[in-house]
């Protein structure tokens, strides 16, 4: 089967998935995901993004009980699926792939 | 806990039928609001409410209209051939009652059926506005699962189908009453929505504090 391939807010979504492991919900994933990327995504933009990696069974989620915090409702926490593991090393393996042999020039460009 | 604006997390809970998407939204907003409240103080934390508020209702509309099965597109066309039935019958009447009270009163007042007739745009135009209100309103009513959205729906699909029956009936109709037509539409039925949504007790997730 071939693996899907990921756009940049899916990568970082997954890896902040993986990264945050329990403790992979919503707001964790989003404030994660912002911190590194330093852009701050909306609540929407995320869960949308959550929405299609569990659609693509990249990801898999389960509801929590409901919590006063949240004004009684449940968390949704996000697990990473096989597929979606296989995603992430594809998309290593093509990013290794495509940076490999540049480094030298540009590195203290970007420093 | 300092709960978020009651009004708006209305609002956004009528875009969108319950489901672990809109829940995890909201819950999310909740928890934020309520941590932002205590360090940044809660003027600031309404601000960020609203703007996210409007970031995320596209999400959660667009969502919602992904999910439609066809027992949900069945319900809608019901919601929103009730809502134009309940319109049509109040306005008729209403109609009926002020001209019949203007004759009455000796007033010739023929605006009325001017703008009924297509004649003048300006006047059925100026019309649109509270009709369109009302459709929203009466959607909103209709619908307890997903109020806000039903208005919207109506209004999208009054908008579409008032441009494809004027270019195909009338040929001298101006470009600025199709615009300004569709506009008042679409912004006058989401209005009645969220009027009906402000009014309505549907939520029982949230708190009411």
């Amino acid at each position: 089967m071939a693996t899907p391939s990921l756009g940049s807010l899916e990568l970082s979504v997954l890896l902040a998935v993986v990264r945050l492991g329990d403790d992979a919900h919503g707001l964790a994933i989003r404030r994660d995901v912002s911190a590194r990327t330093q852009h701050d995504y909306s609540v929407g933009a995320v869960y949308t993004t959550l929405q299609r990696l569990e659609e693509k069974k990249l990801l898999s989620s389960f509801t929590t009980e409901p919590l006063p915090v949240r004004g009684g409702r449940s968390r949704r926490q996000f697990t990473i699926t096989a597929t979606g593991n296989g995603a992430l090393r594809e998309a290593q393996r093509v990013a290794a792939s495509v940076w490999a042999g540049i480094g030298k020039p540009i590195l203290p460009e970007l420093a | 806990m300092i709960a978020p604006p009651l009004t708006v997390e209305r609002v956004l809970e009528g875009l969108s039928a319950k489901s672990d998407f809109r829940d995890g939204i909201l819950g999310d907003l909740a928890e934020e609001f309520a941590e932002r409240a205590e360090s940044e103080g809660e003027a600031a934390a309404k601000r960020w409410y609203y703007r996210e508020a409007v970031g995320v209702a596209p999400h959660l509309f667009y969502a919602w209209v992904r999910s439609l099965r066809f027992r949900e597109v069945r319900r809608l066309v019901n919601v929103i051939f009730g809502s134009y039935f309940l319109v049509v019958v109040l306005v008729t009447v209403l109609q009926a009652m002020i001209r019949g009270t203007l004759e009455t009163l000796g007033v010739t007042v023929d605006y009325l059926a001017r703008s009924s007739s297509g004649d003048s745009p300006s006047y059925s135009l100026a019309l649109v506005a509270p009709i369109a209100l009302m459709y929203g309103y009466c959607a909103a009513s209709l619908d307890k699962k997903t109020p806000l959205a039903s208005a919207i729906l109506f209004g999208i699909v009054w908008a579409l189908l008032s441009i494809v029956l004027t270019l195909t009936f009338s040929t001298s109709v101006p470009m600025w009453y199709l615009i300004g037509g569709t506009s008042l539409t679409l912004v006058g039925t989401t209005a009645g929505g969220m009027l009906q949504v402000r009014n309505a007790r549907f939520s029982s997730a949230v708190s009411s504090e």
